[in-house]
């Protein structure tokens, strides 16, 4: 049931779609890549659910209608009980587990979305997905992952809403130059090593720096009055992005498959800078609708550039925003939840 | 004086730090006592005499003294409780643990000097905590260059560490291995199972023992380049870094480590920051048996300068006697 409504009694058939996820942390890229993949899927199909299978969810996704929370039959009571029972299991995440529900129903089928690379986790999961006796498959968001991984299925990328981020209204002010970036506020996010010297570089160049979500590396960052360090969520997404002119993306120890916020950096028509180490460059164009770089000397060089040259960003930022709207036209986006409708790729044999 | 771990895993780098910070200490003229911090301790250390279980019984916990403690990542033992610390070393041996701030409030309890050992400076920087920077004490009496240095008819290219995917950068080491495959080198790979399905299938000139299966000695004999380079991990130290320096070999390692602190690049390890520097300097190293020779004689001469008896006895005196006056 959700938090505010009473459980949802609609009867599930063998065309009921779930998705499910855990539902825990309002700032993980998976909790959100379920919602707006059952967005899409309400696009193609007329019975879709979404479920949160893990406690109480965090309160962002328990103020929302239309997410269910799993509930397990009470002992002692048959048909007690709510939790997806019949149709097209999707779960999102390959490091958990669902619940014991999973064994109670009659699921047809179980796609397996993986959202990061976690080899632990991973096999433990996959062999408990399979002895359900139902045919599992898999979707994955870059193609490293799914090499890694070595499982067959396509490679779609994170659903997102690109009318939510929109380029600000105006021309970008031409008299600044505020480079920033967003994520959670966790050490792997960041490239401790690297990124305080290039923040640091910024600001000597004249530059501001905002960076919301990273008090974890606060103590390694230089304190100057265009320096703007926060937490994760000290202002809506869009808002956020609306106040740069660039955004500036790399990782340490984190390899994001996919980074959402990055498209929705390029969405909100923003020169993207990002180191090569992410799924997100498979989807890029280096210097066309983005800039990759590999080491600090090439990042700094393409910051400054475009520091200097106004037109370069707009020009950048627009090509971003157009990038943005064909890998999510209607026509990419129904094609894309289509796939759940079609019959799986049969995986090979654990 | 104290040093206590958990011994739980018998390829984790920290269990490795305590054993040889306990050897290190003895080697400076300390008494140490070296503990496990619970009863239950894994092969191979549950062989090793010198690791003392903790327990109830009388003279079964460290009682008084100085305490070493080697991670933030774990949970101090009954024992801890009861214990009288005169002062409490904490050794951190990775990147800002999630237990840290517990941990450090638990100590803080204990109302005795508490300071902190790093790894390399930017781990320091991290935790942003005042303390020494000591490198993880590797036995170089035991790590020693082959009786051969070079082997100019063959290049044989690996690395050995915990199997894990954190450990491969897995986007960009398989296409590495097969280049250096194409090139008529030879790759090993020790605790390289879970990317095996990303490298060339079948290909006579690589190996992927499974991590363990050998002693690293004889691993590192085998090789004539060490090549490293972590994914989803960042290592403070990597000892087989050192261990491969001690045994004379070249060492070529992706800059984004602690160890990059110690290692002075182009002359005594070769340090890159992208795929095609790295593939450079391999291809450098396999045509030149020469700059291998040259770079391994001083790969060696850094690590006897930094395990050196002076620089032992300096570090090790300052896990001796009482706190310094602040």
């Amino acid at each position: 049931m959700t938090a505010d409504t009473a459980p949802d009694r609609r009867p599930q058939t063998d065309r009921t779609i779930h998705v499910v996820s855990e539902f825990a942390n309002a700032s993980g890229g998976t909790e959100w890549y379920a919602l707006n993949l059952a967005a899409a899927l309400r696009q193609v199909h007329d019975d879709v659910r979404c479920w949160a299978d893990y406690g109480e969810p965090d309160a962002v996704f328990s103020a929302r209608r239309g997410i269910e929370q799993i509930a397990l039959p009470r002992r002692h009571r048959p048909g007690s009980g709510h939790f997806p029972r019949r149709g097209h299991v999707i779960l999102l995440g390959e490091w958990w587990l669902p619940g014991a529900w999973l064994r109670l129903g009659d699921v047809s089928r179980i796609t397996q979305v993986a959202t990061i690379v976690w080899e632990r986790d991973h096999a433990p999961v996959r062999a408990a997905l399979l002895e359900t006796g139902c045919p599992v498959d898999h979707v994955f968001v870059c193609d490293a992952q799914r090499r890694f991984y070595d499982l067959p299925g396509p490679v779609h990328p994170v659903p997102m809403s690109i009318d939510l981020f929109r380029p600000r209204a105006g021309a970008a002010p031409s008299d600044r130059f505020v480079v920033g970036r967003l994520s959670r506020d966790v050490v792997e996010k960041h490239d401790f090593v690297n990124d305080p010297p290039l923040y640091s570089a910024l600001l000597s160049r004249g530059a501001a720096v905002r960076l919301m979500g990273a008090t974890c590396i606060a103590p390694m960052l230089q304190r100057h009055p265009r320096m703007h360090v926060m937490p994760v969520r000290s202002e809506p997404a869009t808002d956020f992005l609306h106040g740069l002119d660039c955004f500036f993306f790399r990782t340490g120890t984190w390899y994001d498959t996919f980074a959402t916020v990055l498209f929705e950096a390029m969405a909100s028509g923003l020169p993207v800078v990002a180191h090569r180490w992410g799924g997100y460059s498979e989807y890029i164009r280096d210097g066309m609708d983005a800039f990759l770089f590999d080491t600090q000397e090439e990042a700094l060089d393409i910051l400054e550039t475009l520091r200097k040259d106004v037109d370069l960003r707009m020009r950048m930022g627009a090509q971003a925003r157009r990038a943005v709207e064909a890998l999510y036209s209607p026509q990419a986006v129904r094609d894309r939840a289509l796939h759940y409708l079609r019959p799986p790729v049969a995986p090979k044999a654990s | 004086m104290h040093v206590v771990s958990p011994f739980g895993n018998a390829v984790g780098g920290s269990e490795w730090h305590a054993l040889n910070l306990a050897r290190a200490l003895r080697r400076a003229g300390h008494e140490v006592d070296l503990w496990c911090n619970h009863r239950e301790i894994v092969a191979p250390f549950n062989a090793m005499p010198e690791i003392r279980r903790t327990g109830p019984g009388p003279g079964e916990a460290p009682e008084r003294g100085n305490l070493v403690l080697v991670g933030d990542f774990w949970e101090p033992g009954p024992w801890f409780h009861t214990m009288q610390p005169r002062r409490i070393v904490q050794v951190l041996t990775v990147v800002r643990s999630h237990r840290h701030e517990w941990f450090r409030k638990v100590l803080a309890r204990r109302r005795c000097p508490v300071e902190y050992v790093f790894s390399c400076d930017v781990q320091r920087r991290l935790y942003d905590l005042p303390g020494a920077v000591h490198p993880v004490p590797i036995d170089i009496d035991l790590f020693r260059p082959r009786a051969a240095l070079v082997r100019p008819d063959r290049f044989v290219v690996g690395r050995l560490s915990r199997d894990v995917e954190a450990k491969h950068d897995f986007v960009n080491d398989p296409a590495l291995y097969a280049q250096l495959l194409a090139s008529g080198a030879q790759v090993r790979l020790m605790g390289a199972h879970v990317i095996r399905q990303l490298l060339p299938q079948g290909h006579p000139g690589l190996q992927l023992p499974a991590a363990g299966s050998e002693p690293a000695i004889q691993f590192l004999h085998g090789l004539d380049c060490l090549f490293f380079r972590t994914g989803q991990a960042f290592d403070t130290f990597a000892m087989v870094v050192f261990e491969a320096m001690a045994c004379g070999l070249p060492v070529v390692a992706h800059r984004w480590g602690g160890y990059a602190e110690y290692l002075t690049d182009g002359v005594d390890a070769f340090l890159f920051d992208t795929q095609a520097q790295a593939l450079n300097i391999l291809a450098r190293l396999q045509g030149d048996p020469a700059l291998r020779e040259r770079v391994g004689r001083a790969a060696r001469a850094t690590v006897e300068s930094l395990y050196g008896k002076a620089a032992n006895d300096q570090r090790s005196s300052g896990y001796a006697g009482a706190a310094p006056a602040r």
